[in-house]
């Protein structure tokens, strides 16, 4: 690619991605301001010309709980860790509060925005590297997101890997169902896909502060080096991590590194692949809209300067088979 | 009767001002190639400034460009906003006609203009080109550059005509290229306006979006067989980067940003 290329990348899951680790009215604040901040979001984008790729959970294209079970897969994950069965959870919960695990209004206005990407991050916020689940449960998995797409006439092409356990054994599956491409981790130990287990304090730690000095690099890279059968990898660069509001003091850090990254990525005609969930941005939602306005300031210096484009992760699939 | 538009080749400096450059002109000239010469490493750089200038000199400069990181997020608004209202485009050329070099003075260049054999050849931001690059058709070679010459030969002539307080004279040149530093024939020269808010990071700007026109023109003046040099503005000089202590002593005795 003759250019740099800025991606943006976002995981849409409201309370299906944190449902086994944390209780609703614990992050209810968390949930309740999405549904402002996606539309603030999406504003940002059109007035910037930015393109982005909503890996949505298929869950969050239903009405109601009714709808989630007709739409879902008769071969189920038999996770050994019960908690993580999200099936058990819905029919187990007759009242379950619509805002907080269905979102049809905002996937028709991610869809009807230019430049955006509604992909999947599958349909029941599957595990690819939990035990007990197996490559025929997440075959009907994204059969299953597939179809409810199609449904409101959307076709994905790309998808992110809940809890970014993104599994090679199982990317001939992701082939079959037509995606072209995926979201894989950054590379490092700090950043390597494990099971739940598998992610220990240590870890933690080490991308915490990864993310405001720069211990394990720019994470970027050229697009010809994502060439390969399909689906194409395209890694992550930098999790937007949310405003913390303990460590405000740091967050002029935190963005030179995210600047820093993007100007070495448009020098070199490299990509760099930002990401974050939008429930990131439900407290403290001006905080986090001043700070992303910031990145995307850069971007547009970027742009005007070195020409760099942003890009969807369709688009980079794209790009890609172009050359 | 459609007027034919000239072919040209760009040797260009792997910098943003070669991408503005590159989309002004492809609107009115057919461009066969680009090829850009990488930046030269930086230790070959020193290297060959301290043979020229001593080593006070170029710690000095040193000192300047890493001053200059600051004082170019100082002027990024400005330079942003002179983008927009120039319209200059940082779209880099296609891959397809792209030629990535490590040096403009390569056989492999001389081959590829004589293949080519363009009405023109347009320089923007190289080194000096050997004569056997100059030579190797019979064409002319056409560099924009940011100073009037001969006066302000070098490097930000722009800034320099500032220090000396040669208002009359802070502009650009579109000339022809010779073996010298920036010694050939001048086509054209325009004067820039400066506002409050320039500094040394945007007059290269100003300078560049005012010899955009100028060069369209030269190249309309090859196809027209009327392209005429002449003396430019005496005396000649030679400028080059400057010294960290020279801008401040300029910035706060001159106000020159």
């Amino acid at each position: 690619m003759n250019t740099g290329a800025f991606t943006i990348s976002i995981d849409f899951e409201l309370y299906w991605g944190v449902r086994d680790t944390r209780s609703l009215d614990a992050y209810r604040d968390h949930l309740d301001g999405v549904a402002q901040a996606i539309p603030r979001m999406l504003d940002l984008f059109e007035q910037h010309r930015i393109h982005a790729t909503w890996a949505t959970v298929g869950f969050l294209f239903c009405h109601d709980r009714d709808a989630a079970l007709s739409a879902a897969p008769s071969a189920r994950p038999g996770y050994e860790n019960g908690a993580l069965c999200p099936y058990r959870y819905l029919e187990r919960s007759a009242d379950l509060e619509e805002r907080y695990h269905f979102a049809p209004r905002l996937v028709e206005l991610v869809a009807a925005t230019p430049g955006q990407e509604v992909a999947s991050h599958t349909f029941s916020h599957y595990y690819c590297r939990e035990a007990g689940q197996t490559a025929a449960t997440f075959s009907a998995d994204l059969a299953a997101a597939t179809r409810i797409a199609a449904a409101q006439g959307l076709v994905l092409r790309s998808l992110v890997f809940p809890r970014n356990q993104w599994n090679p054994d199982y990317l001939a599956v992701l082939a079959e169902h037509g995606f072209a491409a995926y979201r894989g981790n950054e590379h490092g130990w700090l950043y390597a896909a494990t099971d739940h287990g598998g992610q220990n304090a240590l870890r933690r730690m080490g991308r915490l502060l990864d993310s405001y000095v720069n211990l394990s690099g720019h994470h970027t890279y050229t697009l010809e080096s994502c060439a390969g059968s399909l689906p194409l990898n395209f890694p992550a660069s930098r999790f937007l991590r949310p405003c913390n509001p303990r460590l405000t003091w740091l967050e002029g850090l935190r963005l030179h590194r995210i600047r820093r990254a993007m100007r070495h990525a448009a020098r070199r005609r490299e990509v760099f692949h930002l990401w974050w969930h939008p429930h990131n941005f439900g407290v403290d939602t001006d905080r986090n809209m001043r700070f992303l306005e910031r990145v995307i300031e850069e971007f547009e210096h970027l742009r005007r300067v070195e020409g760099m484009r942003s890009l969807g992760m369709a688009e980079l699939a794209d790009a890609l088979a172009a050359e | 009767m459609n007027r034919r538009i000239p072919r040209i080749v760009m040797l260009c400096g792997d910098g943003t001002s070669s991408r503005f450059l590159y989309n002004a002109l492809a609107t009115e000239a057919e461009i066969l190639a680009v090829v850009i010469e990488r930046k030269p490493s930086p230790r070959a750089m020193i290297r060959h400034r301290v043979r020229r200038l001593g080593w006070p000199t170029v710690i000095g400069q040193l000192a300047f460009i890493v001053f200059n990181r600051l004082l170019a997020r100082l002027q990024r608004r400005r330079f942003d906003e002179l983008i927009l209202r120039y319209g200059l485009q940082a779209t880099p050329p296609p891959p397809g006609i792209t030629h990535q070099v490590d040096s403009v003075n390569t056989a492999a260049v001389r081959r590829l203009l004589r293949k080519l054999d363009p009405d023109a050849v347009v320089v923007n931001g190289t080194r000096i080109l050997s004569r056997a690059v100059i030579d190797c058709i019979q064409r002319p070679f056409i560099n924009t550059h940011a100073g009037i010459t001969p006066r302000y030969r070098g490097v930000h002539g722009g800034y320099w005509a500032l220090v000396h307080d040669d208002i009359e004279n802070c502009g650009v040149t579109v000339h022809l290229v010779d073996a010298g530093v920036d010694t050939g024939g001048v086509l054209y020269q325009q004067r820039i306006r400066i506002e409050d808010s320039d500094g040394f990071n945007t007059y290269p700007l100003h300078q560049l979006a005012a010899g955009i026109p100028l060069m369209k023109q030269a190249l309309r003046d090859v196809l027209d067989g009327s392209l005429v040099s002449h003396d430019g503005v005496a005396p000649s000089g030679q400028w080059y980067h400057p010294t960290l202590g020279q801008y401040l002593r300029y910035r706060f005795s001159r106000s020159v940003k």
